[in-house]
């Protein structure tokens, strides 16, 4: 059956010829690969009934198809929500896949789901940042970098699962080192700390820093000069 | 704010006819350095030239209008407002002349620039972070769904530690004190505990490892009958087992003590009497 919008709809494939509906006891021990015609339909309602991302052997277990297989649903799934203009995203984070809405949504979503929004301060970004790049740091470390104590930010960041400590330093005293978690991916939808932002070279600060390459020279004018 | 009266500083003193400008309009300030860095790339001010005594005067008047003081985030302003001052110090008075082989200790406008670039570079980046589609505020996933208890079964394994630590709160559970002090060698060996073990949880009988405790008021008893518990597990003559999730310890009998196999203790008899002697 086509409708005048052709190709945005999906068709649900026919039940298998000679399969019969499932029901009761026959869910949950999956005889045989997922067929083919079903194989993204069933990635989707995989990844759909999944609060947390689902690695692609996880899928291709669930699926009974090689993790190949999974890609390419995944690629198919993808192209799908984009095409037809889903609420909808899959993403990559960490080693697995998840099923996210799309940003351009978030007020109403957030609105649903009531409760307080998650906030992240500058001040516990600006550590986030240190710690995710100079990853194992010290809290000494940190506060040379940011000028400030940073003890209060890091504990929250410890209490919200977004750092962990990793062990001690060699250093005398032996200062805790921290790590970001496998959760700060999570949240900033990050495949690994590669996908990072790149931390830019340093910026000359004065143009007469010949060393550093020239940047135009702005003379101070005090405010109301 | 402490910001908007350190950029205030900035400008010349006005003569008393002029109203004053209106401070700068500048966002909220995260720490002496980003302050610092704020008049360097925006004001375009040189670090030489930056006035450090309106900046401290700046400083100070904010730290006065305070109700409560914080004392860290006022420790990193004076902090960075003394190297400001020694880097003022630095340039209007004359140098000495080092000698020989004293090795040179960082400039400090240097060491200043060099924080102050690489906390750009953190700044900017924690931006970019920021401006990322983050989970439960930009984009949404499904919520947890708690999983039903009937779901979860406890693991009946009980690993080393578990035991340990349940083996250490029976050591403090102190049985009531004898009666009289009698000063007496109690000989428990290896081989005898296990035999008593053994007769105790006869034909599957189960005991808790704690009821064997009452009876044994010293240390050396428990310690003695535990390791032969074990012992006795290891050559599979009772099960240990835990019914509930950290809960009592339980001995499980498997064996008729009479027909258990008890080859495995020859060794401990022989070490027992070699310690004898």
């Amino acid at each position: 059956m086509m409708h005048d919008e052709g190709e945005n709809v999906i068709e649900f494939p026919g039940p298998v010829a000679g399969a019969p509906e499932p029901s009761g006891d026959d869910i949950g021990e999956p005889e045989g690969p997922c067929p083919p015609e079903l194989l993204v339909l069933a990635l989707e309602a995989c990844l759909f009934a999944s609060a947390d991302p689902r690695t692609p052997v996880e899928l291709a277990m669930a699926l009974g198809v090689a993790t190949i297989d999974v890609f390419d649903a995944v690629e198919s799934l993808r192209e799908r929500y984009l095409r037809s203009g889903s609420a909808l995203r899959v993403v990559e984070v960490g080693d697995g896949y998840q099923i996210r809405t799309d940003a351009r949504l978030a007020r109403w979503v957030a609105a649903i789901r009531g409760g307080k929004p998650f906030r992240l301060s500058r001040p516990a970004l600006e550590t986030l940042s240190v710690i995710a790049f100079r990853q194992p740091v010290t809290k000494g470390a940190i506060d040379d970098i940011r000028g400030v104590d940073s003890g209060g930010i890091i504990r929250s960041l410890l209490e919200r699962g977004l750092v962990k400590m990793s062990g001690r330093s060699e250093e005398p005293g032996k200062p805790m080192l921290y790590g970001t978690t496998p959760a700060f991916l999570e949240v900033f939808g990050l495949r690994s700390l590669v996908d990072l932002p790149t931390l830019r070279d340093l910026r000359p600060l004065h143009a007469d820093d010949a060393s550093l390459g020239a940047v135009p020279v702005v003379p101070f004018r005090a405010p109301g000069d | 704010m402490i910001a908007e009266r350190a950029v205030q500083a900035l400008a010349p003193a006005a003569p008393v006819a002029r109203p004053p400008e209106p401070p700068v309009a500048v966002p909220a300030y995260d720490g002496p350095l980003d302050l610092l860095l704020f008049l360097v790339r925006k004001e375009g001010v040189a670090l030489r030239e930056i006035p450090v005594a309106r900046i401290c005067d700046a400083y100070l008047a904010h730290l006065r209008d305070l109700d409560e003081i914080d004392v860290d985030r006022a420790g990193d302003y004076l902090a960075m407002a003394s190297t400001l001052c020694l880097l003022k110090a630095r340039e209007l008075l004359p140098r000495l002349p080092t000698v020989g082989a004293v090795e040179e200790e960082e400039d400090p406008k240097e060491a200043l620039e060099r924080r102050l670039l690489e906390y750009e570079r953190f700044r900017d980046v924690s931006e970019q972070l920021g401006q990322m589609h983050l989970l439960d505020r930009e984009v949404f996933a499904r919520p947890e769904v708690p999983v039903s208890p009937g779901e979860q079964p406890i693991d009946p394994v009980v690993d080393s530690y578990g035991l340990a630590r349940i083996f250490y709160e029976l050591l403090e559970r102190r049985a009531a004190p004898p009666p009289e002090h009698r000063v007496a060698f109690e000989n428990y060996t290896m081989a005898e505990r296990v035999r008593f073990v053994l007769s105790r949880l006869d034909d599957g009988a189960e005991h808790l490892l704690s009821e064997f405790w009452v009876e044994l008021p010293s240390k050396r008893g428990r310690v003695v009958t535990f390791l032969a518990s074990l012992e006795a597990a290891r050559f599979q003559l009772i099960d240990i087992a835990q019914r509930i999730h950290l809960g009592a310890i339980a001995l499980v009998g498997r064996v008729h003590s009479a027909e258990a196999d008890l080859s495995m203790l020859a060794e401990h008899e022989h070490d027992d009497q070699e310690e004898a002697r």
